[in-house]
């Protein structure tokens, strides 16, 4: 995710320059974490639901946390990745965001 | 106690006697006994990292969490029941996550209390030696149980 920022900086002499940088934003990443109780087909549902994926990738995801023990299952902004893990709090699954590397 | 999904999309729970409302009701009591920190706080351990997770998102969830249990509650107990305490329970569409959600809190907070899912691979003789606890024995008959009605709301009702 790239964000350009135009920043004016002044110069030694009374005139302006302009100078133009491009910021990229830190994405980050949504991680759930197996758990003994709540059910696979309940857990394939919810990533339908939260992240509008279909019945494959949300069952390649339900496996990747019920074998690992957790799964990144989504990357982006941190803003949207905070609402997705309200969501799955939500629902009851044990989630956080981490920076990634 | 028989539990049928319906043509219109709900659950139809009927119940035989007092026992069977017993141990709906044990739905509401189990949710709410959960051991330690209640259940918002125990998510939000996982967003420990964010400083305005405990104060914004936690008490939200804690208030989904209570009026789940006390919506399942209140379908209980308003139930049409006939003298003999048989009667039907019917959990529409519009309602099927609260309760499943309701549900779900009652199977975290036994697998807490009792570590009920190590018993799925456990031997039978192993089995045997660990059901002469009455509680335990009561709290794994509930587990299943409870997964059992999620099944079905999955199956019938949810997906």
């Amino acid at each position: 995710m790239h964000h350009v920022q135009q920043m004016r900086l002044e110069s030694p002499s009374t005139d302006f320059q302009t100078k133009t940088t491009t910021q990229t934003t830190t994405p980050w990443s949504v991680v759930i974490f197996d758990d003994p109780v709540n059910l696979m087909a309940y857990v394939t549902l919810i990533l339908k639901r939260v992240f509008g994926y279909n019945k494959t990738q949300a069952e390649k995801y339900m496996l990747e946390i019920h074998n690992a023990g957790k799964s990144i299952v989504w990357t982006g902004e941190k803003e949207q990745a905070e609402h997705y893990v309200q969501q799955l709090h939500s629902h009851q699954l044990k989630a956080t965001i981490q920076k990634v590397q | 106690m028989r539990v049928a999904p319906t043509l219109d999309r709900s659950l139809r729970i009927d119940a035989e006697n007092a026992t069977d409302w017993l141990v709906l009701e044990m739905i509401c009591t189990d949710a709410s006994q959960m051991p330690n920190e209640p259940l918002a706080d125990k998510l939000a351990l996982y967003m420990a990292a964010d400083e305005d997770w405990a104060e914004l998102i936690t008490p939200e969830l804690a208030d989904q969490f209570s009026s789940q249990i006390i919506h399942v509650s209140r379908s209980i107990s308003t139930a049409d029941k006939a003298l003999d305490l048989t009667g039907s329970l019917f959990i529409k569409a519009e309602d099927a996550n609260t309760w499943f959600g309701a549900i779900n809190q009652a199977r975290l907070s036994l697998e807490e209390r009792f570590e009920v899912s190590k018993f799925d691979d456990l031997a039978e003789e192993e089995k045997s030696l660990e059901f002469e606890d009455p509680a335990l024995k009561a709290a794994i008959i509930r587990y299943h149980f409870y997964t059992s009605l999620q099944s079905i709301l999955l199956e019938y009702i949810l997906d």
